[in-house]
């Protein structure tokens, strides 16, 4: 009896660990989750984003400046160069090693202009933004504005590529109405 | 005759859940991306399972032969659920793009679908003759999921469409014809 009870455990947990696993691979893309897009562009993710439609979501990435960076899915990652294009500014060098709220308001910052364009962040700038502030709004306006009349449209990729997880699925599907009819066959 | 008929929808329920499904799921769901059929998926899975589980407390009250005699052909339309249910949760999530995190917190309906997927994925990996064996006794304590499953599955699908009555007046009906069901079967 114990023994069953165990296998039955046993069961549950390897089911389950599978389960999770088809899930976080499938879900979690390369590793990076939208809370990793929100956190590297520099922004907060919406508190309710997790009821929002699909539509809404990327709505709402593009509203930021946020595109996938390749095809019309974002998987966890984001078109960064297209998006301190949007900015109007570089890719600071430092980027990777600044702390999110250091991020959000260096992207604050830029956003009221208080920040060079073209020049490479360094620490004190997201911290004291002074300088000729007029003449960096005005720098950093020209370029969204051609940035945003030369937008492109949003992206379509009518090519359906599924990945690995997913395909694995499908094929195991095949793979189990052929073992079904098999054993439906052998069983008359 | 009746018994023959039984036989007979025994024999296309079989081939129905271990062989067109998963295959027809499989190349419908490859083919066509559209949001609609994996919601319609996930419809299907949700009338199918409510149909399943209120079988034989109907059948136990209204002591009708046919139907109890349906009660015997739970397992191919369970596992025809299953595949339904799997489609629609993992192309949904292909689709959408969801991520882990999208699909977690308590007021999110997506984490009373994954759950009850992952319940579902127990249920119908251990339909199989050879679980049966496996697990003896403990078979059924697994297939006890089911009702858990249920109740999520009425939650996620509420929650998604925004109208909770649905979830009560279904909930309630069930756990009202199991008690029933319940007594009537302890009378006799």
């Amino acid at each position: 009896m114990k023994h069953y009870s165990f296998l039955t455990l046993a069961v549950i947990i390897v089911s389950a660990s599978l389960c999770i696993s088809v899930f976080e691979v499938g879900a979690k893309g390369n590793g990076r989750s939208s809370q990793a897009i929100f956190d590297y562009a520099g922004h907060e993710k919406p508190a309710d984003w997790g009821v929002w439609e699909q539509e809404q979501k990327h709505a709402y990435y593009r509203s930021l400046g946020l595109y996938p960076a390749s095809g019309n899915k974002y998987q966890g990652e984001f078109d960064v160069d297209r998006y301190f294009g949007m900015l109007g500014v570089n890719q600071p060098d430092n980027w990777d090693a600044l702390s999110l709220p250091e991020r959000q308001e260096f992207v604050r910052q830029v956003s009221l202009g208080e920040v060079e364009n073209d020049r490479q962040i360094a620490e004190d700038n997201i911290v004291d933004g002074e300088g000729d502030r007029n003449e960096n709004r005005e720098g950093g306006g020209e370029r969204e504005n051609d940035v945003i009349e030369n937008e492109v449209q949003p992206l379509q990729d009518d090519s359906v590529s599924f990945p690995l997880w997913l395909q694995l699925l499908l094929f195991g599907a095949v793979g189990a109405a052929i073992i079904g009819a098999k054993s439906l066959i052998v069983r008359k | 005759m009746q018994q023959v008929i039984i036989l007979s929808l025994k024999k296309y329920l079989e081939w129905t859940a271990y062989v067109i499904v998963p295959f027809v799921l499989a190349v419908l769901s490859s083919v066509v991306v559209e949001r609609e059929l994996y919601t319609f998926y996930g419809t299907l899975a949700e009338i199918g399972l409510i149909f399943i589980l209120l079988l034989k407390p109907i059948s136990q009250i209204s002591g009708w032969i046919s139907l109890r005699q349906l009660v015997g052909l739970r397992r191919p339309m369970g596992v025809t659920v299953f595949w339904l249910a799997l489609f629609h949760g993992a192309m949904l999530i292909y689709e959408r793009n969801l991520l882990w995190s999208d699909m977690m917190g308590l007021d999110n309906y997506l984490f009373y679908g994954v759950v009850a997927l992952l319940g579902m994925i127990i249920l119908g990996i251990t339909s199989n003759n050879f679980s049966l064996r496996t697990l003896k006794k403990n078979w059924k304590r697994v297939q006890y999921l089911a009702y858990p499953v249920l109740f999520l599955t009425l939650l996620h699908s509420a929650m998604a469409e925004g109208e909770m009555i649905k979830f009560y007046v279904v909930s309630t009906l069930f756990v009202a014809l199991k008690v029933w069901a319940h007594q009537k079967t302890r009378k006799r």
